[in-house]
């Protein structure tokens, strides 16, 4: 007896799986029908009041001409709308076709309606292939849900913006910032600098859904113009090549019943055609094929240039630095040999004094000024950066007309901020002894090492011959041109090491007038300052 | 001494009769049982997918079954005493759809002996192949004198193939440093084979920058041509093998001419002249830094002459947004002397306006070219030209779908039927736009003999799922074979699923004129190239297949013949299958149809940050044989 039921109940188990999961029975023709990323085991939530295009085809696999009917019967509360020529008076979907050849298919968009007052649930879509006299069935399930239960159910835990590969926040990052690569490819080019062609921004959005069925959503994110509110258009994609006049990313995300999901977008550098600026950033998510949005996250974005220039500034203080040291070392007989000790004290208090009238009150002022200035605080400090230090460097120069007389100063200088301010850093590593370096290739280049600028006279003492102002003005031409140059690659190390970024404005008002300005004006004090002091020395 | 005398006497003893065991066990491994008629072979045996079974018999065999260890079966029948297809076994490919296997004849059959060539079919109808799949049993109606696996599929003494293809040689190229990624949509590998008119050698454009020309006896270099600056995109040879061309995207968008015995140049030309370079462009980083410099793509020649293409970017400014201005022209030369017989536009270039393919007929007569811009939303001209004068002989405003496109284009050009009867364009709406050719001389302007949509794009939602037409060809039969790729969602979409599949996506389909589906077949990946090739007897087809990014299924990569002469469906045309790991870029035929050369590059098969490397970076050439 046990048998007998046990026989009956594998028959209607294999009877029942037949049916409902979907088996294929024809051999020669296969049936789909394919709801968006319904196919197999997948579901989909379909929303009430919802539309969804619901793809029916029927594949054949033999080199035959065959007339086929096909019949589809809707669950309640699914409605077919169109295509109208293949809906009955009854609501079913019926057509008539022939295919021909193995691969050969016919297909047709069904458009569908989840009626609003359907309970959610689990449905089945059955539907039969008609041909040579014998009928096949197959069927589908599908879910629907309402929109409250979507509201309900779905959460966006995070919408981070950069992201990290892992889908992270980037904390080394601002907040709503893209940087974006500075397109100076004859740089790259010449340098033959390879570029990472996966050189994107990332956005990491998380997902949850804590309701008890599946659920397919569509993610879209734009960039909006701040000022138009006009979508920005991306520069180039390679699969951008069908004309369509698309502003933004859009993608699908599944989701099953109590996932979490990280779901990436990718913005490749070169797809942003954005200039530097401000934008507005907006992620919208809804239920995939259903009309409207639930959930909306607008954000300001910030598009930062990179400059590549920076790495390259970096690079060559590097390697100027590392020059000058390896110089100085070589040649140092040459470059030291002929100072005497008198001339080691004349500069160490040089050095001295700058580091009283420079680096401290730098040190003391330039948080205060900082606070007040912002970044035009250069303006205040420059004046003992910039003005008081080649004010004495000069004066010095024009006691010591000889080589190895700046790097000496600078080195000197260096040391008592190292040691009594601790100010000894990577960045003062590469940059002190470049910049005596480039002081020392401006004091050859300005001509203040040639004997006859300051002329000796017949005993051998430097005749008290006034420095004509045109001689003065290219003194005072070249060291401004140095410092300015001095000065970018100040800022592009800064820029390098700390990852930060100036706008070009800012860039080329602290060169010219930090820079340029203040050197220019002051130098010409210092050789005045030096002639006068000269006198006294001699006397 | 006596002792190690012994001792080395033995081991030679058992090495000899190891080999002999191996080679004897190699031909007759089975252990068969038979009952009621039925031969089962036991033989649990690992496989590759360009494996042959080889199988040797005196009786008259009605079918096959080969069972597999993951539960697959594929089973043979004889078509002599069958003439309906049965299947006996399901799967499910990569999407979760379930497939039906349809039963494929034994190959090659003859003479009691037959060969099933595993990589063709069991991969394409029977699942997934890994490192552990294996033969299980092998069931007929016959017993066999010998059945075994080889990979040898051609006998290098005598030249005698097994099957139809038969691998017999590979060249490697060089590594390259940025793979492709299963990310990419498409191939963005240019590299190009050509054999030479007799077969004997074949070029090869490489990505490294070097043209290769080899001997395809043997795969033995006689000389190679780096090309100073960019990358090669494409390379032929000369109708009377004298001279190979080659075309880079470089800042000077040269196009080259070589002598075939030596391999030094003979003349080049810069398009960069006409065509403006880098320096005529806004910087730019990436990708773009390639597209702002002329390149030379097409390369077609015809008696003496030889046509070129060349096309590039340049990056404009226009209030404070940056633009794209496409620029093109089209060349014939003196293949010879290299001196320019004319060129479109005459004077200068196209300018504002992205160009196809150019095709010239077979004949020589006609060549055609189509300009197109969707930023400006101007949809596709075609142009058809005397290919002897430059003359332009009419010419075609096309239209678009305007629900989903605002302009349609035509990258794939205009490609004319043997005959010269028709011209064939496939619009990426998804319609082939068919023109009588010899009315349209006659007209002076063009006139359309057929629209076939293929293509059109279908809503998942709202969202349109597309595909596209790839490229065509027309055989020699003036039916139009016809290739589209992958399916994809909107530009930007960064899933790697789409809601749907479009269903005539990664397909070929041949058609006759009026739009009547002859045959098809769908494949499971991207095609990257084709090549069409006949003589009096033989007509074949040789696809070439990248990845799927959709599937990510590395099974469909490879290569495909169908011969064209067979009657019947797609599945009857099959004549081989060559599988490779990584992605096939270019597979050509050889003129006179006895060879076959493929260039395998590797693909990064991981989507996320890691690596995932398959295949080599190679040349392989194969011998043909035909029944």
């Amino acid at each position: 007896m046990i048998k007998k039921i046990l026989i009956i109940l594998f028959l209607f188990l294999s009877f029942s799986t037949r049916v409902f999961s979907g088996e294929d029975v024809s051999d020669d023709y296969l049936i789909r029908f394919e709801l968006p990323f319904g196919i197999g085991s997948n579901q989909t939530v379909l929303g009430k009041g919802s539309y969804v295009n619901a793809l029916f085809s029927v594949e054949s696999f033999v080199h035959k001409k065959e007339n086929i009917k096909v019949n589809i019967i809707l669950p309640e509360g699914l409605k077919a709308i169109a295509p109208q020529e293949i809906i009955t008076d009854i609501g079913e979907i019926q057509s008539e076709f022939a295919l021909r050849t193995e691969n050969d298919i016919w297909y047709r968009l069904v458009r569908l309606y989840v009626q609003p007052d359907t309970p959610e649930g689990k449905y089945n879509i059955s539907y039969q292939l008609t041909f040579g006299g014998k009928v096949y069935k197959k069927t589908v399930s599908c879910w629907i849900a309402s929109q409250d239960y979507i509201k309900e159910n779905i959460h966006l835990l995070r919408f981070s913006v950069p992201a990290d590969k892992e889908g992270n926040p980037d904390l080394k990052r601002q907040e709503n910032t893209f940087v974006i690569k500075e397109t100076n490819s004859r740089l790259l080019s010449s340098f033959n600098i390879k570029e990472n062609a996966h050189d994107a921004e990332l956005i990491a959005v998380e997902l949850e859904n804590t309701g008890e069925f599946p659920v397919t959503l569509s993610l879209d994110y734009v960039i909006y113009d701040k000022n138009t509110g006009e979508p920005i258009k991306w520069l180039a994609n390679l699969r951008d090549e069908q004309g369509f006049d698309v502003p933004g990313i859009y993608t699908q995300v599944f989701l099953k019943p109590d996932q979490k999901d990280v779901t990436m977008l990718r913005i490749a550098s070169q797809d942003i055609s954005m200039m530097q600026g401000d934008y507005k950033q907006k992620l919208s998510i809804g239920v995939f094929a259903a009309e409207g949005t639930f959930i909306t996250e607008e954000r300001p974005l910030r598009v930062e240039e990179l400059n590549t220039t920076v790495a390259v500034s970096a690079i060559l203080s590097v390697v100027i630095s590392l020059l000058g040291i390896v110089g100085m070392l070589v040649f140092r007989s040459a470059l030291f040999g002929g100072l005497t000790s008198r001339e080691y004290i004349l500069i160490g208090l040089y050095a001295a004094i700058a580091f009283s009238l420079v680096s401290i009150p730098t040190t003391i002022i330039y948080n205060i000024f900082h606070a007040i200035l912002g970044p035009f605080s250069f303006l205040v400090t420059g004046i003992f950066s910039e003005m008081i230090f080649y004010l004495l460097l000069i004066s010095l120069i024009i006691l010591l007309p000889r080589r190895g007389v700046i790097l000496c100063f600078i080195f000197a200088k260096f040391l008592l901020g190292a040691v009594i301010l601790g100010k000894i850093t990577a960045l003062s590593i590469i940059w002190y002894p470049m910049r005596a370096v480039m002081l020392e290739a401006a004091l050859f280049i300005s001509g203040l090492y040639e004997k006859d600028f300051l002329p000796l006279d017949v005993s051998g003492h430097r005749k008290k011959t006034r420095i004509p102002e045109s001689r003065m003005l290219w003194v005072a031409f070249v060291f401004g041109i140095t410092d300015a140059f001095l000065a970018f690659i100040s800022l592009n190390i800064t820029m390098f090491f700390y990852r930060l970024f100036y706008a070009q404005w800012y860039i080329l008002a602290y060169v010219l007038i930090s820079g340029f300005l203040y050197t220019f004006i002051v130098v010409p004090m210092g050789i005045r300052l030096g002639q006068r002091l000269k006198k006294v020395a001699v006397d | 001494m006596k002792k190690r005398k012994i001792i080395f006497i033995l081991l030679l003893f058992t090495a000899a009769s190891g080999f002999a065991f191996l080679h004897f066990y190699r031909i007759n491994p089975f252990k068969s049982e038979e009952n009621d008629g039925l031969y089962t072979y036991s033989f649990n045996k690992k496989f590759s997918l360009n494996d042959m079974l080889v199988f040797k018999t005196k009786s008259e065999i009605e079918f096959i079954e080969l069972h597999f260890s993951n539960n697959r079966v594929m089973r043979y029948k004889h078509p002599e005493h069958d003439n309906n297809l049965h299947s006996l076994s399901r799967w499910k490919d990569v999407a979760g759809r379930t497939r039906v296997l349809p039963v494929v004849r034994i190959q090659s059959f003859f003479n009691g002996e037959g060969t099933i060539n595993l990589g063709k079919d069991y991969y394409r109808y029977a699942g997934t192949i890994n490192r552990n799949t294996a033969i299980e049993k092998i069931v007929s109606n016959v017993s066999f004198d010998t059945v075994f696996l080889t990979n040898f599929a051609i006998n290098k003494q005598t030249g005698q193939t097994f099957s139809f293809l038969g691998k017999t040689g590979e060249f490697p190229l060089r590594k390259i440093d940025t793979p492709a990624t299963i990310e990419d949509s498409h191939v963005q590998i240019w590299e190009r084979v050509c054999p030479s008119p007799d077969g004997n050698f074949f070029a090869v454009s490489s990505y490294d920058g070097y043209v290769y020309f080899l001997d395809s006896k043997d795969g033995r270099r006689l000389w190679h041509y780096h090309v100073p600056d960019g990358k090669l995109t494409s390379i032929v040879i000369s109708e009377n093998g004298k001279y190979v061309f080659a075309g880079e995207q470089s800042a000077d968008g040269n196009f080259y001419c070589l002598n075939a015995d030596t391999g030094k140049l003979v003349w080049k030309y810069s398009t960069s002249s006409d065509l403006g370079s880098i320096s005529d462009s806004l910087p730019v980083s990436g990708m773009w830094t390639g597209m702002v410099k002329p390149n030379v793509r097409d390369v077609i020649t015809r008696g003496d002459t030889v046509y070129i293409r060349s096309r590039r970017t340049r990056i404009i400014e226009v209030d404070g947004q940056r633009q794209k201005v496409k620029i093109g022209r089209i060349y014939a030369f003196d293949h010879k002397t290299g001196s320019l017989k004319w060129a479109y536009p005459k004077d200068g270039k196209m300018e504002g306006y992205r160009s196809s393919t150019l095709h010239v007929s077979v004949d020589g007569k006609y060549a055609s070219w189509v300009i197109f811009d969707w930023d400006k939303e101007v949809n596709p001209r075609v142009f058809v030209f005397d290919a002897k004068t430059g003359a332009m002989l009419w010419q075609y405003q096309c239209d678009t779908v305007a629900k989903y496109f605002k302009t349609s284009t035509a990258y794939s050009g205009a490609i004319f039927s043997p005959d010269a009867k028709f011209v064939s364009v496939a619009l990426n709406d998804g319609r082939l736009v068919i023109f009588d050719n010899k009315k349209s001389l006659k007209d002076g302007r063009g006139v359309v003999h057929n629209i076939i949509s293929l293509t059109t794009p279908i809503e998942a939602g709202t969202v349109p799922v597309m595909t596209y037409m790839t490229r065509s060809v027309f055989t020699r039969d003036n039916q139009l074979i016809v290739l589209t790729g992958h399916t994809y969602t909107t530009p930007f979409a960064s899933t790697k699923q789409p809601p749907l599949y479009h269903p005539n996506s990664t397909s070929i389909f041949c058609l006759n004129v009026d739009g009547e589906l002859l045959w098809r077949f769908t494949a499971g990946s991207n095609p990257s190239s084709f090549d069409l090739k006949y003589d009096q007897d033989n007509e074949y087809l040789l696809v070439s297949f990248a990845h799927n990014v959709r599937s990510q299924d590395i099974n469909e990569h490879g290569f495909y013949v169908f011969d064209l002469t067979k009657e019947g469906g797609s599945f009857s045309k099959i004549k081989a299958f060559y599988h490779t790991d990584g992605i096939c870029v270019d597979a050509q035929l050889a003129p006179d149809l006895n060879k076959i050369f493929a260039i395998e590059a590797v693909i990064d098969m991981d989507d996320t940050q890691g690596v995932d490397y398959r295949g080599k970076h190679r040349v392989s050439f194969f011998g043909v044989k035909h029944d």
